[in-house]
């Protein structure tokens, strides 16, 4: 390519006007699209992130709940649980060493977690009793 | 024919605590109000689906609830009809209904447009300690680990973060109170603590048929987070910006007294 | 709109065809080229128009009109038609290859008023898109059509150093221009009538879809009311279906307002006062919209016409902005407050109370900037309706 074929922007201004220009555009398409998931390799936006962070902690808490309520011990009997223990409880800063691709995949499979084990919750004779709590519910609401 | 009151005021304002009486008072302020959770501590007397409907709007335009800066937001055909499905159950089933939600500052015109005779209680508290109080919850939260520390970090990362916060959030309550002057009433949490009566005003002004309740039940006035030194401004701008909005939003809480003190002779 | 000048120095290009010895031997003046019917082949059709400032096509008969397409469509034609000619042997041979492909930028010579009446009637020209020539035969008109391009390409001395007032200049500007170099009156005063059409095309583009999703539903019967706020000459009045459409136009030059009445007699043209106060009733039009209007204005003023753009939209209707979102940073000789579109959204929440919804967003490149320089911004008014 011949040197006609770059330019070296030097205008701070524009580039700064520039980039929230085509950030605006880019937010009202995704908004358009009905927030699609991002593609692969793609980064996380700040919103998305925050959500993964929110569904971390609330799967935290509902372990710690399960685990401290009469539920507790037959919890601690189921294999899914005890992995779910080890992964989120038992090692909690772990996240935190990791670098942030880890980190955000990290964060991706508690939100998956989550889901699964609400669905699992929410089912069957117990799943009438979680049901009537008003924090789960929410939960279920938020991420089901 | 129903009525609705919406209890509009920017996080740590003492909504939760104006909340707290209107719903003694009587007021529908939700199906399943939430409690407050780790991902949503502020959550008192807020409706489940109505905060996950400002969630989700703010996400589709990849926001969450801490905004610093102006929203012209996308709002698409689903979710106005998941609002007007709102509107119409409450609607159907209480005579006056309404909802508390921080996020709402933002929406006031979305929910406007579907509600063109709502009524509005904007409550509201100085800069400083809103923003030390915000600060100060964020703070102990990412020390404890809890909730998003990506949103706690932007409170001591971004220069000004809580102050722009606190901007935009009352500026749209300001251009909500100047586009329908007749459908607001503000007041500032002090003039509640001090023993406004908000609800007899409520009442007086809009006929809503609340339940007079002493204040002391609702407001703990010992809990009471001030900033005792003065707040740190990177870009003095915000700091000026910031006090011709409290000096806006004083000017209309005055005259929400003067309209009482015509209503109750001295004597 | 102020762009960067290019190097290559541009000129009118005269396609003579079969009558370009004639041409040539009229001893033109000034700097111009004579094009012969061989130096149009396709191959080389590129490279002929590549100096063009404006394309004056003398013998359309010979003309591959065909050939014109992507980026030669920003030279703007003028036409002449054959000698005796008339509206109906023009529509049925040149009419899909030219007549209907021409737009504001474009213009048709023609002596005979009858004739120009019927085209204009066919094909919805503009009065400013007439060139009169007395004798329509190609080396006689040549020569008179070169005399009207001198005349528009007087240099207009903008303003003292430091001394931008936007009201005034623009007034001024539109008084002096608006007859004479309409096209520079309204896009860029100092550049050629190739550059400012070819910004017209790129602002087209982006406008004409959403003018049509903003016109959406509504009925056939039921007119759409629309206002332009800064209109100049009303070139984008041509833009709308007059069979469906009631157009107002207002702008602060009245010579611009003069020259508008003139081209589009069917639509509104109003002078704008210099309080921004826009003279039509709350909830008057369901489209009000600018292009390269706001960024030439100071906050207040800006502020200002946003909001009576709300005032004067109705509930439910559109309300949309061309403007350019990113430039460098002020200077003394500039006409434009740089705004980036962050600024220019927190304004708009503010002028309109946040009582509108974003609709549709979309960044726009000009040929001649190596940024993405402009921004097309739709919202739709919140509200319900308070009048009839």
């Amino acid at each position: 390519m011949s040197e006609n074929d770059f330019y070296t922007p030097t205008d701070l201004d524009r580039l700064r006007m520039e980039n929230e220009l085509l950030a605006f555009e880019v937010r009202f398409l995704k908004a358009r699209s009905g927030g699609q998931p991002e593609v692969a390799g793609s980064p996380v936006s700040l919103s998305r992130m925050t959500h993964l962070e929110e569904a971390e902690t609330d799967l935290k808490l509902l372990l710690r709940r399960i685990q401290n309520s009469p539920l507790g011990p037959v919890a601690r009997t189921n294999k899914n649980f005890r992995t779910l223990s080890e992964r989120y409880l038992r090692q909690p800063d772990r996240a935190l060493a990791m670098s942030p691709a880890q980190r955000t995949v990290y964060l991706e499979g508690a939100e998956k977690d989550l889901k699964l084990l609400l669905r699992r919750l929410g089912r069957g004779p117990l799943g009438v009793a979680f049901k009537r709590r008003k924090s789960f519910r929410t939960l279920q609401e938020r991420y089901l | 024919m129903s009525d609705q009151l919406i209890i509009a005021g920017f996080h740590r304002s003492g909504t939760s605590a104006t909340a707290r009486l209107l719903h003694r008072a009587g007021l529908f302020l939700g199906y399943e109000l939430l409690e407050a959770l780790p991902s949503n501590p502020y959550g008192h007397f807020e409706d489940r689906e109505i905060v996950n409907l400002h969630t989700r709007i703010l996400a589709d335009n990849d926001r969450t609830w801490a905004l610093d800066e102006p929203l012209l937001p996308v709002v698409g055909q689903q979710r106005w009809s998941l609002m007007q499905r709102i509107i119409d159950r409450r609607n159907s089933e209480h005579s006056l209904w309404g909802f508390k939600d921080p996020r709402a500052c933002l929406f006031m015109m979305l929910w406007k447009h579907l509600l063109p005779d709502a009524k509005v209680l904007i409550v509201y508290r100085h800069f400083s300690n809103s923003t030390y109080s915000l600060g100060q919850r964020h703070s102990s939260d990412m020390f404890l680990g809890r909730g998003s520390a990506h949103v706690h970090r932007r409170f001591w990362e971004e220069p000004d973060f809580a102050l722009k916060m606190w901007l935009v959030h009352n500026n749209a309550l300001l251009a909500f109170a100047r586009a329908f002057p007749q459908d607001t009433m503000t007041v500032s949490l002090d003039m509640i603590r001090d023993g406004f009566p908000v609800v007899w005003a409520l009442n007086r002004r809009w006929n809503l048929n609340l339940v007079d309740v002493p204040i002391a039940e609702a407001f703990d006035q010992s809990i009471s987070v001030r900033r005792v030194r003065r707040q740190p401004v990177s870009d003095k701008e915000w700091g000026e910006r910031a006090r011709d909005t409290w000096s806006r939003l004083e000017e209309l809480s005055g005259q929400t007294e003067m309209a009482l003190r015509k209503e109750v002779p001295v004597v | 709109m102020e762009g960067i000048p290019t190097d290559r120095p541009e000129h009118p290009v005269f396609y003579g065809g079969r009558f370009s010895e004639e041409v040539s031997d009229a001893g033109l003046p000034g700097d111009h080229t004579v094009l012969s019917d061989w130096d149009v082949l396709p191959a080389q059709l590129a490279s002929a128009l590549e100096p063009a400032s404006i394309l004056v096509v003398l013998d359309m008969l010979s003309f591959p009109f065909e050939s014109l397409t992507g980026d030669l469509m920003d030279v703007p034609l003028i036409l002449l038609p054959p000698p005796g000619s008339d509206a109906d042997f023009l529509a049925t041979v040149f009419g899909k290859a030219a007549f209907s492909r021409l737009g504001f930028f474009d213009r048709v010579a023609v002596a005979e008023d009858d004739l120009w009446a019927e085209l204009q009637g066919r094909y919805g020209l503009a009065r400013g898109q007439r060139v009169e020539v007395e004798d329509g035969r190609p080396e006689h008109a040549a020569a008179e059509i070169k005399d009207a391009l001198e005349a528009e390409s007087t240099l207009y001395a903008p303003f003292v150093e430091n001394d931008y007032e936007a009201n005034r200049y623009w007034s001024e500007r539109g008084d002096a221009l608006a007859g004479e170099a309409p096209h520079r009156a309204i896009c860029s005063v100092n550049h050629g009538p190739k550059f400012n059409k070819a910004i017209h095309r790129v602002q087209e583009k982006a406008l004409s879809p959403q003018i049509a999703v903003a016109r959406g539903t509504q009925a056939e019967e039921v007119p759409f009311d629309v206002l332009e706020i800064g209109a100049g000459v009303g070139r984008w009045a041509a833009s709308f279906d007059p069979t469906r459409t009631r157009f107002t136009g207002v702008d602060i030059s009245e010579g611009m307002v003069e020259t508008a009445r003139k081209n589009f007699p069917q639509c509104r043209f109003d002078l704008l006062g210099e309080d921004s106060v826009l003279p039509y009733g709350d909830e008057s039009f369901d489209l009000s919209f600018s292009v390269t209007v706001m960024h030439h204005n100071p906050t207040p003023t800006k502020r200002a016409l946003i909001s009576e753009m709300w005032r004067v939209t109705r509930p439910g209707g559109r309300l949309m902005f061309l403007e350019d979102f990113v430039s460098g940073g002020w200077s003394t000789t500039s006409t434009v407050y740089p705004m980036s579109v962050n600024e220019f959204v927190g304004l708009l929440v503010d002028a309109t109370a946040g009582q509108v919804v974003l609709e549709h967003v979309e960044s726009i490149r000009y040929g001649h900037d190596d940024f993405t320089r402009g921004g097309l911004l739709g919202v739709t008014k919140l509200g319900v309706a308070r009048t009839w």
